[in-house]
């Protein structure tokens, strides 16, 4: 038996597949678009010619994300936060914040030292500290959102961005660019200010991991939150993928759980 | 799987006779009129205006249609146009907009215009907002405008704060007298307390019927058969509605009739409805088997205090311990004692964007309520009316992620 996880996210849809003892043997990601249930049986064949998954084998399958209600194939349902909270004990088992940061929304999650989901914040209706907010500067500054990445490692200083939306922080990005500001130091407020905002959303407590599709793609997002913390912050491998994993490890733990003699 | 159903409550059509009754005399007073209308707000002092003739109108009551039906969406823009914010109270919007766009649901629902005034009377134990959306009213109509001015952030309920509402309602007296034509009399206003008072016993015993497990209503019944507390109170009739409606209740409670079926989770409600939205979560609950039992808003149109042997007192003290205009401290003691009773297993602190007042997570009471008591909470943004302010997707996924953590906790 093969267990999946189909996480149907704002922007990437994402699965795993994992055997009987939690071993991870595929992932698959590809664009969300506009049709959620075509893109989950994609991906999730994305996952299995990354595993090479035997034909006919028996699988059950759990659907997280934005999506997840469209997943009529799916064999159970769970919300991001859940899975999330799921996949990140599964490879780093400890009492920790999650820090997800999305395209479309950013969560803090608290986790038990058993793993136990405890209060969990969503961000309000707003885009700043979002994915959205990144994409939609690197576009008013005519940068690719890994350029900009790129610039902000080797910035110095910081210009604060004071506002919370995300249309007129884009318009204080433009007055730092007419008075001169260096583009360097300008990439790096722009992170440090989506830094300020997920940590206005609550107090971090312990050890930090980062998730998400938006930390995974620009690590100056770690180094930044690292400077900030006390406690130890990890990112783990494919940090995209870890609700993924957390929706196909309830799947196994609902459907048939083996542990190694 | 099947669909899970909602329960109908058949006392409601009784319900909907009493209440096309009462807008049906408003509307030939307005008309003709054959007696005065006095716009009261929700909580302010309707027992004392009855006994002194008026008809009493409630504009929160018409904002809370606008919002269930949505209209509002489209009459709230009409007041932002002519000065008054999109952060100002979304009820107060909604009205003042309708009114811009001359349109009312009263018409689908009752064949009537909004009844005109003849004195617009407020008391701010809500909130400063209610008094300017009668001052507009006032301007625009050149209508008198008398009110009571409430504390706010009590924590006890004392004499002293009791001498200086008691004075502010019997100052009242006087201008009402000349407005009605109507002698004050002592008589009839601790009879039309002691109405009010019974009518909250009886409201009371409605609601406290979520606490039996499983609880034969939800939050979003108590949203729709609250409306004669509010409106009718201090009127037989919704004394009579009550004592029926509470004998089906004893039934269903008697034959364990589910208001959910397979009712697992039990929740409180802390805040507004979502008034337009109310469809859309009560099925999600009942999807949930979830059954959100109690609720600060429907608790708010219960007057413990009302004693028709010293009415201006009792009134005082009863529209003064209102949670809505009470100290932190009380509040969250309050609602601990609220969910013990109700069994409850989490609060969902509703964030309204447009009522503050009513927005009891804005001083870290979510964060208190686990640390002090061990009950778990949510919050979701959104708004009573301006569904501009929800953000159904984040509060849909919050409200399922709580869920799955109580119920991992059980």
């Amino acid at each position: 038996m093969y267990f999946a996880g189909i996480d149907v996210g704002s922007t990437f849809s994402k699965s795993v597949i994992c055997d009987e003892f939690g071993k991870v043997s595929g992932r698959g990601m590809l664009r969300t678009g506009v049709d959620f249930k075509a893109r989950a049986i994609e991906v999730l064949d994305a996952a299995k010619a990354d595993a090479e998954f035997p034909e006919g084998a028996p699988m059950k399958v759990f659907a997280t994300g934005y999506g997840r209600n469209n997943i009529e194939f799916a064999d159970g349902v769970m919300t991001e936060i859940a899975c999330q909270a799921r996949g990140v004990f599964h490879s780093i088992p400890r009492a920790q914040t999650i820090v997800d940061i999305g395209g479309q929304d950013t969560k803090i999650i608290f986790v038990d030292s058993n793993g136990k989901l405890g209060r969990f914040i969503v961000n309000r209706k707003c885009a700043a500290g979002t994915g959205a907010f990144l994409e939609e500067i690197a576009h008013r500054l005519d940068k690719e959102l890994s350029e900009l990445g790129m610039l902000a490692r080797d910035g110095q200083g910081y210009k604060a961005l004071s506002s919370y939306c995300t249309v007129f922080a884009s318009s204080e990005v433009l007055d730092l660019l007419r008075r001169g500001v260096d583009i360097h130091d300008l990439a790096r407020s722009v992170f440090l200010s989506v830094v300020v905002r997920v940590m206005e959303l609550a107090t971090f407590e312990g050890n930090v991991t980062l998730t998400g599709g938006v930390v995974a793609n620009n690590p100056i997002l770690a180094d930044l939150i690292k400077e900030k913390v006390k406690g130890e912050v990890t990112v783990p491998p494919y940090a995209q993928f870890t609700a993924a994993l957390g929706a196909a490890i309830i799947a196994r733990e609902k459907f048939g759980k083996k542990t190694r003699e | 799987m099947a669909e899970a159903k909602f329960k109908k409550i058949k006392s409601k059509a009784k319900m909907k006779e009493i209440l096309a009754d009462n807008f049906k005399q408003l509307d030939e007073a307005s008309r003709t009129g054959s007696k005065p209308i006095a716009w009261c707000t929700s909580v302010g002092p309707a027992e004392l205006l009855l006994s002194m003739g008026f008809l009493v109108y409630y504009p929160e009551n018409h904002g809370a249609l606008l919002g269930a039906t949505r209209e509002c969406l489209e009459y709230i823009p009409k007041a932002h146009a002519i000065g008054y914010s999109p952060d100002i109270c979304s009820y107060l919007t909604s009205d003042v907009g309708a009114y811009l766009a001359g349109k009312t649901p009263l018409r689908a629902a009752y064949n009537m215009d909004v009844p005109k005034p003849s004195v617009l009377v407020f008391n701010t134990n809500q909130c400063r907002d209610v008094e300017e959306w009668y001052l507009y009213y006032a301007r625009e109509w050149g209508v008198p405008i008398v009110g009571v001015h409430t504390p706010r952030g009590v924590t006890d309920v004392d004499e002293p704060v009791i001498d200086y509402i008691t004075r502010q309602l019997e100052n009242l007296v006087e201008p009402l007298e000349k407005i009605s034509g109507t002698k004050f009399s002592y008589e009839k206003f601790s009879e039309v307390v002691g109405l009010s008072r019974r009518c909250t016993d009886l409201w009371w015993n409605v609601l406290s019927s979520a606490a039996n497990v499983p609880s034969p209503i939800t939050f979003f019944d108590g949203t729709v058969h609250m409306a004669p507390a509010v409106v009718l109170r201090g009127n037989a009739i919704a004394n009579d509605y009550y004592e029926t409606l509470l004998e089906e209740l004893h039934d269903l409670i008697e034959h364990k009739v589910a208001a959910v079926d397979g009712e697992n989770i039990r929740l409180y409600w802390e805040g507004m409805p979502i008034w337009g939205k109310l469809r859309d979560l009560s099925t999600f609950f009942l999807s949930q088997q979830t059954n959100v039992v109690a609720s600060t808003y429907c608790n708010s149109w219960v007057f413990k205090a009302f004693d028709a042997a010293d009415p201006f007192r009792s009134m005082a003290h009863a529209y003064t311990e209102l949670l809505v205009c009470r100290s932190e401290e009380y509040k969250e003691a309050y609602i601990e004692d609220v969910c013990k009773e109700f069994k409850c297993d989490g609060v969902i602190f509703h964030d309204a964007r447009t009522c503050p007042n009513n927005s009891n997570n804005r001083y870290g009471m979510p964060e208190r309520m686990i640390k002090n008591h061990g009950i778990p909470s949510v919050v979701i943004n959104g708004d009573l009316n301006d569904l501009r302010c929800y953000a159904e997707e984040q509060s849909r996924l919050s409200l399922e992620a709580f869920i799955e953590q109580i119920r991992q906790g059980k």
